[in-house]
C-alpha cells in the first residue's frame, strides 16, 4: 500500500511540472506590460526598462521558466503587482475560507445526494423516484451562479433570514455552501441511484433478505458499501469542481477567499496572483485525486487485493 | 408450400434501432422539441424580437414585465425579451463551436494515441493528465486572461479545457476496436494508418462521442455564461445570458426579473440538452434500453 502511494506521489511530479508549464506559458503570452501595472501609467521608459532588467523579464522563455520553477521549489510564487506582498502569503491567508466553503458544500452535497439517491433507488419507478430524478436533472441544468442569485434573493432579500455577503459568522456560510453544494448534490444523487440499482438485484442481497436481515442493515452494509466506488469517484470529482467553482461563488457572496482574490486580480491584471491561485488549487486537486485512490482500497477490498497482486 | 413457411426477418440498421429507441423515450423527445424551439427562436430572432437588443431607451428603463415588454427592461431601457432571444444565438453558437473544437481535437488525439500506442500514447495521455489536473473553470479563466476576452477566445478556452474528456473516451474505444477482425483485415489489405483510423475506427467509436458531445454543449453554455458572469468572457452591451445575469446582480433588490429570465433561458436550454443526451445514451447503449 505504501509502495503504491509513493508510486502515485512520484507520478504526480511530472503532472505538476506540466501544470506549471501551462500556467507559466499562459502568463508569458498574456498581452500588456506588467511593469506598467506595477509602476502606473505615468512610468518612464527608463523605469520600465529597469524593472524588466531587475526581474529578469528580458531573459528567454526557458530561462524564465527555469527560474520560475526554482523559485516555486523555494515556496516563492512571486509578488503581487498591486501591493508588492508575496503571492504565497496572500493565498495562504485566504485558503482556509475556500477550503471551509468547499468542505461544507461537500458535506451538504454528500449527505443529501446519497440519501436522495438511496431512496430513489429503493422506490424505483415510483413518483418519489421520478420527482427526485427530475429535481436532480434540474439541479444539474441550473448554472450555480444563477442558483446563488436566487437563494440570495429569497433568503437574503425577500425573507431577510440570512446575510447575503461577507464572512465570519455562521450565517455567512449557509447560502454560498448551498449554492455550490446543490448542483453537486444532484450529480451525487443520480450516481448513487444508478450505482445502487446495479447492486440491488444481486444474489447476495436476495440472500441477505432471505436470511431475515433488517432492511437498514442490508442498505448500509451490503447495497451502499458495494455501490460506493463510483459514488466516491463522483464525490472526489465534485470536491475538485467545488474548489474551482468557488471562484464564482466567492465573487457573488463577496467572500474573501482564493477565488475572489483571483477574480479581483484578473480585473487588475495582477497575473502572478492568478498564476499562484491556479497552481495552488491544481495542487490540491491532484492531492485530492490521489487521496481518493487510496480511499478506494479501504472501501473495496478487491482493489487492495489487486494492488497486493500487482506487487 | 415451402414459400408459405418462410419466416421473413426484417433487417434494421443500427442507427434505425437507435432512432426507434430514442423516439420511445418521452423525456428525450421533449428535450429535443424544446431544443428545436430554442433554435428556431434564435434563428428567427430578427423577426420575432420586438425591439433592437442594443437600443437604449431611458424613458422605459427598469420596467417590470408587461405586455409592452414581455420580460421587462434593464437599466438602459433595453427590452430583456429581445436580448434573451438574441442571447440564444450567442449561447448556442458558443456551446456548439466549443464542443466542436474539443470533439475534433480530442478525437484525433485519442484515436491516434489508442491506435499507435507506445511512446506517443504515453506522451498524449500525460498531456491530458496535466490538462485534467487544472479545474476546468480555472483553466478557462487562465486561457481567456492570456488570449483576451471575446467570443472566439472564450469558445477556444472552453474547447481546450474539454479536450481530455473526448481524448480519453476515444482512446478507450479505439483500444477496444483496434483488435477486432475487420481492422486486421483492413491492415492486411494494405490500408494506411490514416485510412484505417478515419474510415474504420472513428466511425465505429462515434456512439459515446455523440452522447458526450450532446451533454457537453449544455456544460459549455454554462461555462461560457460563467466566464461572462465574472467579467472575463463576453462583455456588455452584447446580449449574452451570463453577462445579462451579471448585470442584473446589481438590481437584485428591486428588479429581480432582470436576473430571472436570462437564468431561466440558460436552465431550459441546458435541461433540454441534458434530456436529449440522456435519451441518446440510453438509445445507444443496448444494456440501458428499456
Amino acid at each position: 500500500m505504501i509502495k503504491y502511494i509513493v508510486r502515485r506521489l512520484i507520478a504526480l511530479i511530472p503532472v505538476l511540472l506540466g501544470v506549471t508549464l501551462i500556467v507559466f506559458t499562459l502568463l508569458y503570452f498574456t498581452p500588456g506590460d506588467p511593469a506598467l501595472v506595477m509602476l502606473g501609467d505615468e512610468a518612464t521608459p527608463e523605469a520600465i526598462a529597469q524593472i524588466h532588467e531587475e526581474l529578469g523579464w528580458n531573459d528567454p522563455f526557458w530561462v524564465r521558466y527555469f527560474h520560475y520553477v526554482v523559485d516555486l521549489l523555494h515556496g516563492d510564487l512571486g509578488q503581487s503587482y498591486t501591493n508588492g506582498r508575496p503571492v504565497f502569503e496572500l493565498l495562504i491567508e485566504r485558503l482556509p475560507k475556500t477550503i471551509t466553503l468547499a468542505l461544507i458544500s461537500t458535506a451538504i452535497a454528500v449527505t443529501l445526494g446519497i440519501i436522495l439517491g438511496i431512496i430513489a433507488a429503493i422506490k424505483q419507478n415510483s413518483i418519489f423516484d421520478n420527482l427526485c430524478m427530475l429535481l436532480a436533472l434540474v439541479g444539474i441544468s441550473m448554472p450555480h451562479f444563477w442558483q446563488g442569485l436566487l437563494l440570495m434573493l429569497l433568503f437574503g432579500v425577500k425573507l431577510g433570514w440570512l446575510p447575503i455577503s461577507g464572512w465570519g459568522e455562521v450565517g455567512n456560510v449557509i447560502l454560498p455552501s448551498l449554492t455550490i453544494g446543490l448542483g453537486s448534490m444532484a450529480i451525487i444523487a443520480r450516481m448513487t441511484r444508478s450505482s445502487m440499482l446495479e447492486v440491488i438485484n444481486q444474489d447476495y442481497i436476495n440472500f441477505a433478505k432471505a436470511k431475515g436481515q433488517k432492511s437498514s442493515r442490508i442498505i448500509t452494509g451490503h447495497e451502499l458499501r458495494n455501490a460506493l466506488i463510483p459514488i466516491i469517484t463522483t464525490i472526489a470529482i465534485q470536491f475538485g469542481n467545488m474548489l474551482g467553482g468557488s471562484v464564482i461563488t466567492e465573487t457573488i457572496f463577496a467572500i474573501p477567499g482564493v477565488g475572489k482574490l483571483m477574480v479581483d486580480s484578473i480585473r487588475s491584471a495582477n497575473y502572478p496572483v492568478v498564476q499562484g491561485g491556479v497552481l495552488l488549487i491544481a495542487c490540491i486537486y491532484c492531492v485530492n485525486n490521489l487521496l481518493v485512490d487510496v480511499i478506494y482500497a479501504f472501501v473495496d477490498p478487491r482493489v487492495k487485493t489487486n494492488l497486493s497482486n500487482a506487487r | 408450400m415451402e414459400q408459405e413457411n418462410k419466416i421473413t426477418i426484417k433487417e434494421e440498421s443500427y442507427m434505425a434501432s437507435v432512432w426507434k429507441e430514442f423516439r420511445k423515450n418521452r423525456s428525450a423527445v421533449a428535450g429535443c422539441v424544446i431544443l428545436i424551439l430554442i433554435i428556431l427562436l434564435a434563428v428567427g430572432a430578427d423577426v420575432i424580437a420586438p425591439y433592437d437588443p442594443y437600443e437604449q431607451n431611458y424613458v422605459d428603463a427598469l420596467q417590470w414585465p408587461s405586455m409592452k415588454h414581455l420580460f421587462g427592461t434593464d437599466e438602459f431601457g433595453r427590452d430583456i425579451f429581445s436580448r434573451v432571444l438574441y442571447g440564444a444565438r450567442i449561447s448556442l453558437m458558443v456551446g456548439v463551436v466549443s464542443v466542436a473544437i474539443s470533439c475534433v481535437c480530442g478525437c484525433i488525439l485519442g484515436a491516434s494515441a489508442g491506435y499507435f500506442g507506445n511512446f506517443y500514447d504515453a506522451c498524449v495521455m500525460r498531456c491530458m493528465d496535466v490538462l485534467l489536473a487544472i479545474p476546468s473553470l480555472l483553466l478557462n479563466i487562465s486561457i481567456v486572461s492570456a488570449l483576451g476576452s471575446g467570443v472566439f477566445n472564450m469558445m477556444l478556452a472552453v474547447g481546450i479545457s474539454n479536450i481530455p474528456r473526448y481524448c480519453r473516451i476515444m482512446r478507450a474505444s479505439v483500444l477496444q476496436i483496434k483488435s477486432i477482425e475487420y481492422v486486421d483485415a483492413a491492415r492486411t489489405a494494405g490500408g494506411s494508418s490514416r485510412w484505417i483510423i478515419t474510415r474504420h475506427i472513428i466511425p465505429n467509436c462515434l456512439a459515446p462521442i455523440i452522447v458526450q458531445a450532446t451533454l457537453s454543449v449544455g456544460s459549455a453554455i454554462i461555462a461560457c455564461a460563467g466566464l461572462s458572469f465574472i467579467g472575463v468572457g463576453i462583455s456588455a452591451p452584447t446580449p449574452e445570458w451570463g453577462a445579462m445575469l451579471s448585470n442584473g446582480r446589481d438590481f437584485l433588490r428591486g428588479y429581480s426579473y432582470i436576473t430571472l429570465f436570462p437564468g431561466l433561458a440558460i436552465m431550459v436550454t441546458v435541461l433540454a440538452l441534458n434530456l436529449m443526451g440522456d435519451g441518446l445514451r440510453d438509445a445507444f447503449d443496448p444494456k440501458l434500453r428499456r
